[in-house]
């Protein structure tokens, strides 16, 4: 019995040092003495888009202002109350970022208990005098990629029926910024454009590939041959779809279109890693203001649009329309609807020349 | 003697004997990972000492430790008490899961004017109730139809898992929320802070207390020892006269009602709310709990503790040193499987000298 106990030792040893090899972090100089700690999105590193964005934002940081960072990331929604008083009660951080919107009832329980701490929270407003908030404009870059598909759709890339798709995570205001922003877009240049829409739901609404692929191949079979989606992880299901059946779909947060090159057409940016960034430059130059909301949209390079790397050719004259349009909005001359409920009346007062 | 067949892991070795395997095995598995990390890079002492710090540190890492041990004391005892009656209880997980909705629910539902001493018990009550039908439903078919508790609870789980988080979603969703949660539950009902600015409330006073519960049923009650019994040899003791379909169904019922209290003051204690998904696996840790305590209270509770310490002082760790926080779970893993393989090893052996 001990010779097969050590036997037994030595077996989990060679499979446990297998596994871990290569695990190993390694540990960076620093030239600047600011700390950050993170609280990931449940999603986690690895999703190819919100997550990993953030990350690479804290990551371009560290290399080229020398701070230094940790992060966790949370199993589920209910381990971002202690991961935020555990990292506050260490006074280790300058800051800790909160990302995601389903972070906002944690932060507004624990910023209060920890008045000296600074926060930040990416994607959501909190108003709390410790707290530092960062939202995007969604609707501006989804209104570009949504005027990109409804002027591809007057073009004889796709069917002539003038119907295109759009796939959401979840009914709630942050996603209907993304469906009020395509759909306007759309119509904008495209008047008699039919827009689909459906909700992933369920239980893993942002990393539910299989559902997602389903509404993908229904929104098809419905005569959507362009589809944007606004689900995270789950979109992948809808690049499985295009891929399958051969039509045309939007990438969203990061430049999707290196997925499947022949048919994503175009990712709307959302860079949340310039929102990470920022934060660790605030900080570093000493002018991090905690209490406020900061905006960040296409004029801010905090949204934006590419169609870079992609093989889908949707003709120069279409992007050049695109881009004049960025121009409007970003001198404020169209004002984009943030909600799904105004898109209406946003097109009875703006006309596309 | 234990007849061919019987796979009751503890009450036969003398006490000692226990202490002495639970304490090797937690040992073995520290200087393991000890040697795990060395392969990795890591300075292993320096790692302990940050997980030392996170768990046990400051008064915000001891309050950590605890409230992360809160739901394990619970759910130890429960997998506990349904061992000593000869029954394995893997359906923990989905019994806490109906306690905490079901109770999350009724202290929403009720009147809010209602004095909090009498609608806080009926809340809890609920919820223990769900928990002991969601046990005790395992103690029928088993009892009833012969068929496996361990099938039976798995799939159970699945189902109150996807049901609480259907109702939620669907019924329940606080408003203004983008998260699947319930409303935050009235201020009178939610249990009060022993140290401010933290999650651990006076659930540890009642978890303690069901301990104390646990060791008085065994030690001086005719049920406590009806159970042994039938965890001993169900067919002795069913000649001896002890009702076994109604005594399995009992401690099944039992078993869930402890299992849901974890659950249940999860809600009450820790969050204030139902969260969907807010167990990371708590009943299946609470199996490794009752086997490292030895089915015995203040084993569980001493376990339970040395498990919550475990994952408070992980990402300390994680964060200092750099070892991934994932590092607690294997540390769990080995204390497991080094507890469970010298008693089966001694299982095997029992059957081949007979």
């Amino acid at each position: 019995m001990k010779r097969s106990m050590f036997l037994f030792v030595g077996v989990l040893l060679v499979v446990g040092t297998l596994l871990f090899a290569g695990g190993a972090k390694e540990t960076s100089t620093t030239s600047s003495d600011v700390k950050i700690g993170m609280i990931l999105g449940v999603g986690g590193l690895g999703d190819l888009s919100y997550n990993d964005l953030v990350y690479a934002g804290l990551d371009r940081a560290q290399k080229e202002l020398g701070i230094d960072f940790d992060y966790v990331e949370p199993q589920s929604i209910a381990d971002f109350e202690t991961f935020l008083q555990q990292m506050a009660s260490t006074r280790m951080y300058d800051v800790i970022i909160s990302v995601g919107y389903d972070q906002v009832e944690p932060l507004k329980k624990v910023a209060p208990q920890f008045p000296n701490q600074k926060f930040a929270i990416i994607d959501e407003n909190v108003a709390l005098p410790n707290v530092a908030s960062f939202v995007s404009k969604e609707e501006e870059g989804s209104f570009l990629v949504g005027a990109l598909a409804g002027m591809v759709k007057k073009t004889d890339l796709v069917k002539a029926n003038n119907t295109i798709g759009f796939i959401s995570a979840l009914d709630i205001p942050l996603l209907d910024r993304f469906y009020a922003g395509y759909e306007a877009g759309a119509r904008y240049v495209n008047p008699d454009i039919k827009v689909i829409a459906n909700y992933v739901g369920g239980n893993a609404p942002f990393s539910d590939i299989t559902t997602a692929k389903e509404i993908a191949l229904k929104q098809f079979s419905q005569g959507a041959d362009i589809i944007y989606h606004a689900a995270g992880g789950s979109g992948l299901g809808l690049f499985q779809a295009a891929k399958e059946k051969g039509f045309y779909a939007i990438g969203v947060n990061s430049n999707q279109n290196v997925i499947d090159p022949d048919h994503i057409v175009a990712s709307m940016l959302k860079r949340v890693d310039n929102a990470a960034y920022v934060i660790a430059e605030s900080l570093v130059n000493g002018n991090l203001a905690t209490g406020g909301l900061s905006v960040l949209g296409l004029a801010s390079d905090g949204i934006g649009y590419t169609v870079a790397e992609s093989n889908v050719a949707v003709g120069p004259e279409i992007l050049a329309v695109v881009e004049k349009i960025k121009e409007a909005i970003v001198s404020g001359e169209l004002v984009v609807p943030d909600a799904h409920k105004d898109v209406a009346s946003f097109l009875a007062s703006n006309s596309f020349r | 003697m234990k007849p061919k067949g019987t796979f009751n892991l503890f009450a036969r070795r003398k006490d000692w004997e226990s202490l002495w395997y639970s304490l090797l095995a937690i040992v073995f598995s520290f200087l393991l990972v000890a040697l795990i990390m060395l392969a990795m890079g890591y300075n292993p002492i320096n790692a302990y000492a940050a997980l030392f710090r996170g768990s046990f540190g400051s008064v915000y890492a001891i309050s950590l430790t605890l409230c992360r041990s809160v739901p394990l004391i619970f759910v130890g005892l429960a997998v506990g008490f349904a061992l000593k009656g000869g029954m394995f209880n893997i359906g923990g997980e989905g019994q806490l899961y109906m306690g905490g909705f079901t109770s999350a629910v009724t202290a929403l539902i009720l009147p809010q004017g209602m004095p909090v001493f009498i609608s806080l018990p009926l809340a809890i009550l609920a919820g223990m109730v769900a928990g002991m039908v969601w046990g005790g439903a395992i103690g029928l078919i088993k009892a009833k139809l012969q068929i496996n508790e361990v099938i039976v609870a798995i799939m159970l789980n699945y189902i109150a898992q996807l049901l609480t988080s259907f109702f939620v979603n669907k019924y329940f969703m606080a408003k203004g929320s983008m998260t699947p949660q319930t409303e935050i539950l009235p201020a009178g009902m939610q249990l009060p802070n022993i140290v401010a600015n933290s999650q651990l409330t006076t659930s540890l006073y009642i978890a303690l207390f069901m301990g104390v519960v646990y060791w008085f049923v065994f030690r001086h009650t005719v049920f406590g020892y009806e159970v042994n019994a039938l965890g001993n040899n169900p067919s002795a003791a069913g000649t001896g006269g002890v009702h076994t379909v109604r005594t399995t169904v009992l401690v099944m019922a039992f078993s869930g009602a402890l299992a849901s209290m974890a659950g249940i003051f999860e809600v009450f204690g820790t969050y204030g709310r139902f969260i969907d998904g807010f167990s990371p696996g708590i009943g299946f840790t609470g199996i490794a709990i009752a086997f490292i305590g030895q089915g015995k209270p203040l084993g569980i509770i001493l376990a339970a503790i040395l498990f919550g310490s475990l994952q408070a002082g992980a990402m300390q760790m994680s964060l200092m040193e750099g070892v991934s926080a994932h590092i607690d779970k294997v540390i769990q893993g080995l204390v497991i499987v080094f507890i469970a393989t010298p008693n089966f090893i001694r299982y095997l052996l029992n059957r081949k000298t007979r």
